[in-house]
């Protein structure tokens, strides 16, 4: 057999780059489809307010001006928008249509759309449009958002309670009864903009002749894209083509279905004529969505040696005014992966999504993952720091061993593999830890602070319907051998900067 | 309407703008030079970043008509895939990209950083870059490419 070439440690170079450092590359505001006009948003300055009147007079009157949409044309446009499937028993789904309907959640929900014929004048007409509102109080703070008396944002339910999840294991009672040490902390994950150096944009072409569409998105998820479009749109899915062409940046921001990549390719059909919108660096930080957002109360228990017995949560996650497609999933992922990489018998997780006057939290870099990754790693150095061991010592001893793959957590995950101790010598070995610590002690009677800090990682990826989690979905593939005795290969992954791009 | 008269890569371009028009409209949606690119609306980011009459500007806050008269070089006319300029060359060896959309107007930022001095220091390749923003990178990768382009073009000159 032929020796297959040594990849790892081997630089490769990429294959996308030439046309990426010569310019030639296309995303989507690069595409010039022959007769384009532009859709530009009106968004909302207000957290929460009704919308008393909008008038749409003046634009409608500009000569430039092809289509004005606002919420009062809730029958014309499509919606509400859908979120991703997922078994949360007692989720509240607030309708989220593409435009905001008879109130605002939050700053930036887009109010009306304009189309005209090029983008100078669809951000002209947008200014022609007046819009009365009557402010309401806010909800901004997730906590403050739960207590009676806080504002409603939807009005349908007599609270701000999104959804709740419990994930037990083991006997956690019984751990902090028996208890020899505990630690409690507050953790604040904060709110954060994803911001892609491309903002997200969207253009459309409808072909009335064979009435199939095109659509160009920024995006990271095409297919899923295009079954919600075709859903949305009402029409058949082989009549449906999503392209994602070179995308600057996504970090989960553009894993999601976006009003505007309804409205687009809705108005591009009514049009019949192709419609292009790109967001604005302004609206990309107002109107996509944002991570992260988790007041985590968390305490464990241990023995004085650092073995970590129990261990509780409870997690007050901010999804913003509406769900995005995936929002009330993330922190549930957080759950599942709260015992990191230690092994950690006795837990209870007890989660409550909330609704607040915010933009919509959803999937921004490992999507809820890290920020258990964050609460386990704080706790460890906290427990460490109250029984004065060192905090790779607790690690090393919460870890399960080598021989208890694959293992099974108290969370319902499999780790399939691993030999987290053996990682860790590595690691010590690598960086010289003693010599380390011996610097920082000496820099520390200089008066100088060095810090040393560890933290493990271990993360559920490529995710399928499984008894963890019953969201998800499965990859496809097509191999077709060519004429030439080529071979071409179809799959679902979508580059947008791996490395993983076509010449 | 104005009219305005330039030279864009080299060749002589001339069209009726209006006066608010902003030059990297005229360059990417006119001229059809889509390799700069717009990021911020507000020169934070030098995505667009353009060289007008030798000096790197932002032409998402220039005005078409400011570039009338100028001599304007835009990525496309820096190299091309069979003629890569030795600082694409760099970002290319040195992986100085990843999703690459702040690629050409870094590249851009870094020509007249090298034109202004050909052998800069790490720290003064951090400072010549320091009004583009990459949000892949983390820059170690970028400064990379630079002394990379810097050592061929002293090698080549």
């Amino acid at each position: 057999m032929a020796m297959l070439p040594k990849f790892v440690g081997t630089p490769i170079k990429r294959r996308e780059d030439p046309r990426l450092i010569t310019g030639t590359a296309t995303y989507v505001d690069d595409l010039h489809l022959p007769g384009t006009a532009f859709m530009a948003a009106l968004r909302s300055p207000y957290a929460h307010a009704r919308i008393v009147r909008i008038d749409t007079q003046a634009a409608r009157a500009d000569p430039r001006v092809l289509a004005v949409l606002t919420g009062d044309d809730i029958k014309e446009f499509p919606g509400p928008l859908p979120i991703g499937a997922i078994d949360l028993p007692d989720l509240k789904l607030p309708a989220h249509y593409p435009l905001a309907v008879g109130k605002v959640r939050c700053v930036g929900e887009a109010v009306a759309v304009v189309v005209a014929t090029d983008r100078y004048a669809a951000r002209d007409a947008v200014d022609l449009i007046a819009v009365e509102y009557d402010p309401l109080p806010v909800a901004v703070d997730a906590e403050q958002a739960l207590q009676p008396g806080a504002t409603i944002l939807h009005e349908e339910w007599s609270d701000n309670l999104a959804f709740t999840m419990t994930l037990p294991g083991g006997d956690v009672q019984k751990a902090f009864r028996e208890a020899e040490v505990t630690v409690r902390a507050r953790i604040l994950n904060q709110r954060l903009a994803p911001i892609a150096m491309e903002p997200r944009g969207v253009a459309a072409h409808y072909h009335a002749a064979s009435r199939s569409l095109e659509l160009w998105s920024s995006t990271q998820i095409p297919h899923i894209l295009r079954s919600q479009l075709a859903a949305l749109l009402h029409l058949p899915e082989n009549r449906v083509r999503v392209i994602a062409p070179e995308v600057g940046g996504g970090f989960g921001s553009k894993a999601n279905l976006y009003a505007e990549e309804v409205l687009v390719p809705h108005l591009a059909m009514r049009l019949r004529r192709p419609i292009k919108w790109m967001e604005e660096r302004r609206e990309n930080i107002m109107a996509t969505i944002h991570g992260r957002d988790q007041i985590q109360e968390v305490e464990v228990a241990a023995t004085r040696d650092g073995t970590i017995t129990g261990l509780r949560a409870r997690v007050i996650a901010d999804m913003g005014a509406y769900y995005q497609f995936f929002a009330p999933g993330i922190p549930t992922l957080t759950g599942l992966l709260l015992p990191g990489c230690y092994h950690i018998p006795n837990l209870l997780f007890e989660l409550r999504g909330v609704f607040t006057n915010k933009m919509s939290t959803d999937a921004y870099r490992g999507a809820g993952r890290p920020e258990a990754t964050h609460l386990i790693e704080r706790v460890i150095d906290l427990l460490a720091a109250e029984l004065q061991l060192d905090p790779v010592e607790v690690r090393r001893k919460n870890f399960p061993p080598a021989s208890a793959f694959p293992y099974p957590t108290s969370t319902g995950l499999l780790y399939d593999s691993g030999n987290y101790q053996a990682s860790l010598d590595k690691l010590l070995e690598l960086i010289d830890y003693r010599a380390l610590r011996a610097e920082q002690a000496s820099l520390r009677q200089q008066g100088r602070y060095l810090g040393i800090g560890f933290s493990t990682y271990v993360e559920i990826c490529g995710i399928g319907p499984s008894a963890a989690i019953s969201t998800g979905g499965w990859e496809s593939a097509t191999v077709r051998v060519e004429p030439s005795g080529k071979v071409t290969v179809l799959t679902g992954a979508s580059p947008h900067s791996f490395g993983s791009g076509r010449p | 309407m104005c009219k305005i008269s330039l030279t864009v890569n080299g060749a002589r371009t001339s069209h009726e703008v209006e006066p608010r028009f902003l030059l990297v409209h005229y360059l990417r949606d006119v001229l059809g030079l889509t390799g700069t690119h717009i990021g911020c609306d507000t020169s934070q980011c030098g995505a667009c970043t353009v060289m007008l009459n030798g000096v790197a500007v932002k032409s998402c806050t220039i005005l078409a008509v400011q570039a009338d008269g100028a001599e304007v070089l835009t990525i496309e006319g820096l190299g091309s895939e069979e003629h890569l300029h030795p600082i694409q060359e760099g970002f290319w060896e040195e992986h100085g990209l990843q999703c690459g959309f702040c690629t050409p107007g870094m590249i851009m930022a870094v020509h007249q950083l090298l034109q202004r001095n050909p052998d800069p220091t790490d720290e003064q390749i951090r400072w010549g870059i320091e009004g583009n923003l990459c949000r892949c990178t983390g820059y170690q990768h970028i400064v990379n490419a630079v002394r990379y382009a810097a050592r061929k073009l002293q090698a080549t000159r």
